[in-house]
């Protein structure tokens, strides 16, 4: 008897097994899934079958206004002009991850589960999976300071920091309800690792136990080593005072150790909740009108919208607050220094059209909280190569933690009143001096283009504007 | 016994070749004349004796089947069917490993493949949270207890009046007369994704628990600018959206929540207790593209509950407007 029969009998039994029996199987997870992906076990975007948990996961641009985000972009692409500078960190994040850049040092990842129609799910552990190897990424450095992504809530929660050289289960005990969800943010760091990567998750829904998955739509998460910073130790430093956030590129890669010189960077910080809002755009902004639509959540209207409208390109309007970082990598004793900070002004005039304008009052609105920490303002009229705003202003550096440099933020404001279509461009001079009486000079800009504030014709407000709104209600805390 | 010769590939069925003639003759003597080992009666060590000389006969015919087999078995006719036996094991074990490698290698190629970007489905990736908040400018925020309230222990404890309720709550109270309800769509997908109505489900319902009742707030009054309002009492438990105090239709009337992978879709309810004590859950109902889909929003994993601030109330508290002292109530 030949041995083609038996060959091909065995072979076909073997493939009708592994079509018929193995893969339904692989599906009902029995056991948690292998550190690698086996046959069949979580292939997909994410679908589960009928009856199952579902999970959904991307990538996020951070924490928090104190998380960076950093990532490598392929080589042969520009960053559009329009993803960098102040209030871009949104359209940097999208055109990066839209080219597969890869994350450096840190990823953050939301994702979110829900519960099966006729059972709850209760969470009971995370962790971060190491999956293929991958050459390290080359191409265009782009960084994020300030990296709240905007498609997150502020109340999603933040579950924890893991690490992918230090892989360990995080222990949660998180419920949703039978059709209800239950998600929020991961950090994930490495060191030395250039690879691919996903979460796992052990739910019980029901009395079942399962290991779900959670990817990036379908494809794992990526993550290479950290690289060295692209911007300036001060950039960042007004963050958490409502600052702007900033997105910064560089070509080819990062060369030496971080500057141990002084550094000074600036920017304006946001209305925010406190602040009544006023804007000017060069044209209406449709996403605002929606946003606005129902001004009945306080607390939430007027932030988002002041959001949508600075990374349309929108201007401050009347009124702004400033913040001035100085940061000395390198102090650690004779922390004293007297700071001047002036402005090189230059009125322009818009053409065209005039402009549409946009004005918010927030909820618990007060006119004096950016005002009251201002150490001085000034009041723009004409091109002014140099106005002092801030003369001999002692400062005292200071050192939040041991790993963080020596810092210290000065405010001021500036007004701008004059006819519509009058606009402001102005860089800082800033002079540094110690208690040597060493002087150091700089010159600052907005993340790399002057400040622009637009004129507003005295005895306006914001709610004389065309587009004006007003959060119903107060919720505090 | 003699070793039996068995070829590889067998010859054509009745041909056997000479040599292997002469073999199966020389080990039929072998193994006739060769005695079976066995230890020396004496118990010394056992020589072997020395095997025939082997004596080349050319030409030896082929033995009658008869007459090769040995005494003691079959072997020779158990050759050709043992010989198949291994070969169709041989074979079959080659077609389960090769059948087995094979699909490994196109599902592996399947998962990656599967495995490429490709968006979410509509119909996934909405996640939903709640938050439950009253503006104490507008808003009363109560709770019933079971039972007498402590209110000179509540001072002591308590910073403010806020917190002490919410500490009863997480007692055996439960709040009382409306709440708010923040409810935050955040979308995964690149498909945005419309709210189509909002509805309450009552999940579990007994009486109002006799006890007392506290509260605070709601100097300002109001509820004109609510838009959104669910009375937990009527027939319809659906959102109904206000235009001040004038009711325009079943939420949504006149605006549209969209909830986009940029920005999440925001929006307040405010709740009003019915007769009995509720626990209820929020049922979203949305359109994703072509997509219908539901999302329940619950209060962290446990349904929301809401007991009327009327009925058999025993004693009834006010906070002062500092929030700090509990009056009773004539």
């Amino acid at each position: 008897m030949n041995g083609r029969r038996p060959f091909l009998v065995a072979f076909l039994l073997t493939a009708a097994v592994w079509a018929g029996v193995a893969v339904p199987w692989a599906l009902t997870d029995h056991e948690p899934a292998p550190a690698k992906p086996g046959p069949g076990a979580s292939a997909g975007p994410n679908i589960a079958a009928e009856g199952r948990s579902r999970a959904a996961g991307r990538q996020a641009l951070g924490l928090a206004w104190s998380s960076t985000w950093s990532a490598t972009v392929p080589e042969g692409t520009d960053v559009p002009d329009r993803a960098l500078g102040a209030g871009r960190c949104s359209a940097l994040f999208t055109w990066a991850t839209g080219r597969s850049a890869v994350p450096r040092g840190t990823a953050t990842a939301a994702f979110t589960l829900t519960a099966p129609e006729d059972r709850g799910l209760v969470v009971r552990s995370l962790r971060v999976v190491k999956g293929r190897a991958l050459p390290p990424p080359k191409g265009t450095d782009v960084e994020c300071l300030g990296a709240v992504d905007p498609g997150v809530p502020t109340s999603m929660e933040r579950w924890g920091r893991l690490n992918l050289d230090r892989p360990r289960d995080l222990k949660v005990s998180r419920t949703a309800g039978p059709g209800a969800t239950v998600g929020g943010l991961i950090e994930t760091s490495t060191t030395d690792c250039s690879c691919q990567w996903w979460i796992e998750a052990e739910v019980w829904e029901g009395a079942k136990r399962r290991t779900i998955r959670i990817d990036d739509a379908g494809a794992p998460f990526t993550l290479a080593p950290p690289v060295a910073g692209i911007g300036t130790p001060a950039q960042g430093g007004a963050l958490k005072y409502g600052a702007t956030d900033v997105a910064l590129a560089r070509e080819g890669s990062a060369a030496g150790r971080p500057s141990q010189a002084l550094s000074v960077s600036a920017s304006r910080l946001l209305a925010g909740d406190g602040q009544e809002m006023w804007m000017v755009a060069d044209r209406e902004v449709p996403e605002v009108d929606r946003l606005t639509a129902n001004l009945d959540v306080p607390g939430a209207v007027c932030r988002r919208a002041e959001r949508r409208l600075v990374a349309d390109g929108a201007l401050p309007a009347g009124r702004a607050a400033y913040a001035v970082s100085v940061t000395d990598p390198s102090a650690r004793e004779d922390l004293e220094r007297v700071v001047d900070v002036s402005l090189k002004v230059r009125k322009t005039v818009r053409e065209g059209p005039p402009p549409q304008g946009y004005g918010c009052y927030p909820a618990q609105w007060g006119l004096q909280n950016n005002d009251g920490q201002s150490a001085g303002s000034v009041r723009l009229s004409r091109d002014t190569p140099h106005l002092p705003v801030l003369t001999g202003e002692p400062v005292q550096l200071l050192r939040e933690t041991d790993d963080t440099p020596a810092t210290s933020t000065l405010f001021f404001t500036v007004e701008a009143w004059g006819p519509d279509g009058t606009e402001y461009h102005f860089t800082l001079d800033v002079t540094v001096e110690d208690a040597s009486g060493k002087r150091t000079h700089h010159t600052v800009d907005d993340a790399g283009r002057p400040f622009v504030l637009a004129a507003r014709p005295d005895g306006m407000a914001p709610r004389h504007e065309k587009y004006a709104y007003y959060e119903n209600g107060h919720k505090v805390g | 016994m003699g070793r039996v010769v068995r070829p590889l590939v067998g010859p054509a069925h009745g041909e056997i070749p000479s040599a292997l003639l002469r073999a199966r003759a020389k080990m039929k003597r072998f193994s006739l004349n060769f005695p079976a080992h066995s230890p020396r009666s004496d118990g010394g060590e056992r020589v072997p004796e020395t095997p025939e000389t082997e004596t080349a006969e050319p030409g030896d015919p082929a033995s009658p089947p008869d007459e090769d087999a040995p005494a003691a078995g079959t072997p020779r006719d158990a050759a050709p069917p043992a010989r198949g036996r291994t070969r169709t094991i041989v074979a079959a074990a080659l077609g389960i490993v090769v059948s087995t490698a094979l699909a490994a290698a196109v599902t592996t190629y399947l998962d990656v493949w599967s495995s490429s970007r490709s968006p979410v489905p509509a119909g996934q990736g909405l996640h939903a949270e709640s938050e439950v908040w009253w503006d104490l400018t507008r808003d009363t925020k109560a709770v019933r207890i079971p039972g007498t309230a402590d209110v000179a222990e509540l001072e002591q404890e308590a910073m403010d009046a806020g917190t002490a309720l919410d500490g009863l709550v997480e007692a055996d109270g439960t709040y009382a007369g409306m709440m708010r309800v923040r409810v935050t769509l955040m979308n995964f997908t690149k498909v945005p994704v419309s709210v189509t109505g909002v509805r309450a489900r009552v999940t579990e319902e007994e009486p109002a628990p006799e006890g007392d009742l506290l509260s605070c707030g709601g100097a300002e009054g109001s509820t004109g600018i609510t838009r959104l309002r669910i009375d937990l009492g009527a027939s319809d438990t659906a959102a109904q959206e206000y235009d001040g105090e004038k009711a325009v239709g079943q939420y949504p009337s006149q605006e549209m929540q969209l909830a986009k992978q940029d920005e999440p879709a925001v929006f307040d309810i405010r709740v009003e207790a019915g007769e009995t004590t509720a626990s209820y859950v929020l049922d979203v109902v949305y359109q994703q593209g072509t997509e219908k889909g539901r999302v329940v929003v619950d209060d962290g994993g446990k349904p929301f509950v809401l007991a009327p601030d009327e009925g058999d109330i025993d004693s009834a508290y006010r906070c002062d407007d500092s929030m700090t002292h509990w009056e009773k109530q004539p």
